[in-house]
């Protein structure tokens, strides 16, 4: 049983080993997938970034364009040398700026305005809602403003409100000089923010002051932004190292779970406390359940799953199982069974130990003892009947008259029991009927309850024990070693006296028989020595009844007492 | 009643006289001379790309003069303790008309929204001077500073919207022009110091630093006739409070 307990125990650890491998197997590439989650809003925060720049570049580009349109320049060096600005002057150049942004191809600036050299707003217009037809008053203060009347092309982010703008300006000059700027704008829409979240994938939301200015989609974080960009604004590092120095963590929206980086927007809005944030929809933990529910049944096919190795190894388990439970316990059970119903059949007088190792091998050494101990009983029966009546010593007495030695202490028979001795009081003899092993059934019956008497009751005669069929084995053995003849079969125990008289007729009979002396041999003696024995062979468990035969040993008369076993 | 008479028409006399003394001081007119180069405006801070050049003619160089103040102090003694005034300080939409204003202490300096916007001015730095609520169109709202030094005026809500109020213990003050040239009338006769006080924008964050140009402490007498100076300003204009 060895390779048997060694094969299951590597079965088992094998069985534990696979499913903590099945529990363990979806993390690593749950951290793999939160890592490229990660990474993934990293880059999306860094595009973020190039496309701002890019759609900066774009909106200089398109208010240096418009600060070069004549009507534009014209407009403006007339009203930097005015010492207000005029209704009518204003009319016209919004009138014009209309124009010039209709006439913008690509993306159009949302509004544009003219400031003279002085920095007072010329005209204001754009779409509905975004500026109004205000003029005269002085936009320059402004960062962009004044650097656009200094010379230079910029671009800036303006809060108006609470929504944010992406603005550029240009100067505009003639002659030689500067005359004024033009401020393009465009404001940061939703739909600016799905074109830029478009090929990522990602969701971006632009925050102005604490508050959700526009967002790509419907989803809206807060309480977890606000805190993270309250971390963030006390960075002194530089703004554009917000997206990959800025750690990714997890915002909820509702129930959604959401992976976000934030990084800081620049420009006047960034003193807003302007920023964006991108997130994605956080993967859901995959556990081993949730793994195999994503399981599809490409997976499982011959192609991509290795059935057969699988196959393979789970049939070589099966038959090395087999093989090694074959080995190990099956064929020693089925040759120990062999064994033991080949000595039930009087093949053999013992198991054969060597042949059996184990537990089984202390089986069959246990049932040897038993053999063996039945065996020595049996010659030690014999050998009292034979210190009692048989001429052991030679000595021609046919009857060895000395009193017994004292006998062994023997346990009563399974049939008498004592009841109450240990209390002191009057033994009560329970006598169970000795079932009659003539017919020796192939199960034993039942035995009836013990009938407990109050009083002592009448002994019932024993049962008369049949004779042994002539197949069975202790008279084989006996009948075969002695070759003896076996008087009649011992009468029922009221004839007791008669079966002893008989066999004490046979034993002085054969004395004579044999020359030895009789004198001395009386018949009460010898009925008590075969009472005697008797009485030790019937305490042994199992005999239902004593036979005596008379037989001649080196030339003298002995008895013989064979106990008659149950079946 | 008589009596009385001669004396009160003695007294006014000597009181007009000493007027007149009073007022019939000089005149100093002078120009500041900027070094020759200031380099580019200072960085107004940048959105997603840098500021760039425009292709067709050089971009203006740095003009500090409308942040500068030209201030005129007695060489020794003190003035006579003026009458308080109100010094405007227009507020023009996204900006001041003069980033810089000065006042004497004791003056109550008195801004003006001439502006579409309503922006929430505080003094940095002196909270008591300034209430901290949103200035309202054609509105008004006034201070008077008790303590020389430099106060800055800040909107609350934009980065942009900054003014600088010097605040002089004595002496008097002027403006340079475009061109660099200011003039102080009525100068009393005797000796005073020219100095100049520079305080340029402070942009957005912390305030820039300000104070007197160093190197530029002009002596001058000041008599019945005018007297003109030209104060060469030193490279880089440094600054000492």
């Amino acid at each position: 049983m060895f390779w048997s307990k060694i094969w299951l125990f590597l079965l088992a650890a094998a069985a534990a080993l696979a499913f903590t491998v099945a529990l363990l197997a979806p993390r690593p590439a749950q951290r793999a997938r939160a890592d490229d989650e990660r990474q993934r809003l990293v880059v999306a925060c860094d595009v973020v970034n190039i496309q701002l720049k890019s759609a900066a570049r774009s909106q200089i580009d398109v208010a240096g364009a418009f600060a070069r349109q004549p009507g534009v320049v014209a407009a403006l060096a007339q009203a930097s040398t005015a010492d207000a600005i005029e209704l009518g002057s204003s009319k016209a150049a919004r009138e014009l700026v209309l124009q010039t942004i209709a006439g913008v191809s690509g993306t159009r600036p949302d509004f544009a305005i003219l400031v003279d050299s002085r920095g007072r707003v010329l005209a204001r217009a754009g779409s509905a809602g975004v500026v109004d037809d205000e003029y005269g008053d002085t936009l320059g203060g402004r960062f962009l403003v004044d650097d656009a009347l200094a010379g230079y092309l910029r671009d800036d982010l303006w809060r108006i409100g609470t929504r944010l703008y992406r603005v550029a300006g240009a100067p505009v000059v003639r002659g030689g000089e500067y005359v004024g700027a033009v401020i393009v704008g465009n404001a940061v829409s939703k739909q600016f923010a799905e074109e830029v979240m478009r090929p990522l994938g990602a969701t971006i939301g632009f925050y102005v002051k604490g508050e959700l200015a526009i967002s790509s989609s419907a989803t809206v974080l807060d309480r977890e932004v606000f805190t993270e960009y309250g971390k963030l604004a006390q960075s002194p590092a530089d703004l554009a190292t917000d997206c990959k120095s800025g750690q990714p963590f997890v915002a909820t929206s509702g129930k959604q779970r959401m992976a976000t980086v934030i990084a800081r927007l620049p420009g006047e809005a960034r003193f807003d406390d302007a920023f964006f944030a991108v997130y994605l929809e956080e993967t859901p933990t995959q556990g081993l359940l949730a793994t195999l529910d994503q399981v599809r049944k490409d997976d499982l096919s011959l192609a991509s799953f290795p059935w057969i190795p699988i196959g393979l190894a789970f049939l070589a388990a099966l038959a090395l199982g087999l093989v090694v439970m074959a080995l190990e316990h099956d064929r020693p059970v089925r040759r120990l069974a062999a064994d033991a119903v080949a000595l039930a059949k009087g093949q053999g007088e013992r198991l054969p130990e060597e042949r059996h190792r184990g537990k089984l091998g202390s089986v069959a050494r246990s049932v040897n003892i038993h053999v063996d101990k039945l065996a020595r009983e049996a010659r030690a029966a014999r050998r009292d009947l034979d210190q009692l009546l048989g001429p052991a010593d030679g000595s021609g007495a046919a009857l060895d008259l000395a009193p017994p030695p004292p006998a062994r202490p023997v346990p009563p028979p399974a049939e008498f029991r004592f009841q109450g001795g240990a209390m002191g009081g009057a033994p009560e003899l329970d006598l169970a009927p000795v079932a009659p092993s003539a017919a020796r059934p192939a199960a034993p019956p039942p035995r009836p309850p013990a009938v407990r008497a109050k009083t002592p009751a009448p002994v019932p005669p024993p049962a008369p024990v049949a004779p042994p069929p002539p197949q069975a084995l202790d008279d084989d053995i006996l009948a075969s070693l002695s070759g003896a003849r076996i008087p009649a079969p011992p009468p029922p125990e009221p004839d007791e006296d008669t079966y002893f008289r008989q066999v004490f007729d046979e034993f002085v009979a054969q004395k004579a028989r044999c020359g030895e002396p009789t004198a001395g041999l009386t018949y009460a003696k010898f009925v008590d020595k075969l009472r005697k024995n008797k009485d030790d062979l019937m305490a042994k468990p199992g005999t239902i009844g004593v036979r005596f035969a008379v037989y001649v040993k080196d030339g003298k008369a002995a008895l013989k007492a064979t106990p008659i076993k149950d079946a | 009643m008589h009596a009385r008479t001669p004396r009160v028409a003695a007294v006014s006399l000597l009181a007009c006289a000493a007027a007149a003394s009073v007022a019939s001081g000089g005149t100093v007119a002078g120009k500041l001379d900027l070094p020759a180069d200031l380099g580019a405006p200072p960085n107004l801070g940048r959105a997603f790309i840098p500021r760039l050049d425009n292709p067709l003619i050089p971009v203006r160089p740095l003009d500090p003069r409308p942040a500068m103040v030209v201030v005129l102090e007695p060489a020794s003694g003190e003035l006579p303790a003026g009458k308080p005034t109100t010094v405007t300080w227009d507020l023009r939409g996204e900006s001041f008309a003069r980033p810089v204003v000065a006042a004497l202490v004791g003056d109550t300096i008195e801004i003006r929204n001439q502006g579409r916007g309503a922006p929430v001015l505080i003094a940095d730095g002196a909270p008591q001077l300034l209430p901290k609520k949103p200035l309202n169109p054609t509105d008004r709202v006034a201070f008077t500073p008790t303590t020389a030094g430099l106060v800055d005026v800040v909107d609350t809500s934009t980065p942009h919207l900054r003014g600088r109020a010097v605040v002089l213990a004595r002496g008097r003050y002027a403006y340079p022009d475009a061109g660099g040239k200011f003039e102080f009338l009525d100068v009393p006769a005797g000796q005073w110091k020219l100095r100049v006080y520079y305080a340029p924008r402070s942009l957005g964050g912390a305030a820039t630093p300000a104070g007197w140009i160093t190197g530029v402490d002009e002596a001058i007498t000041v008599g019945s006739r005018r007297a003109d100076v030209t104060v060469k300003l030193p490279p880089a204009l440094p600054v000492a409070p």
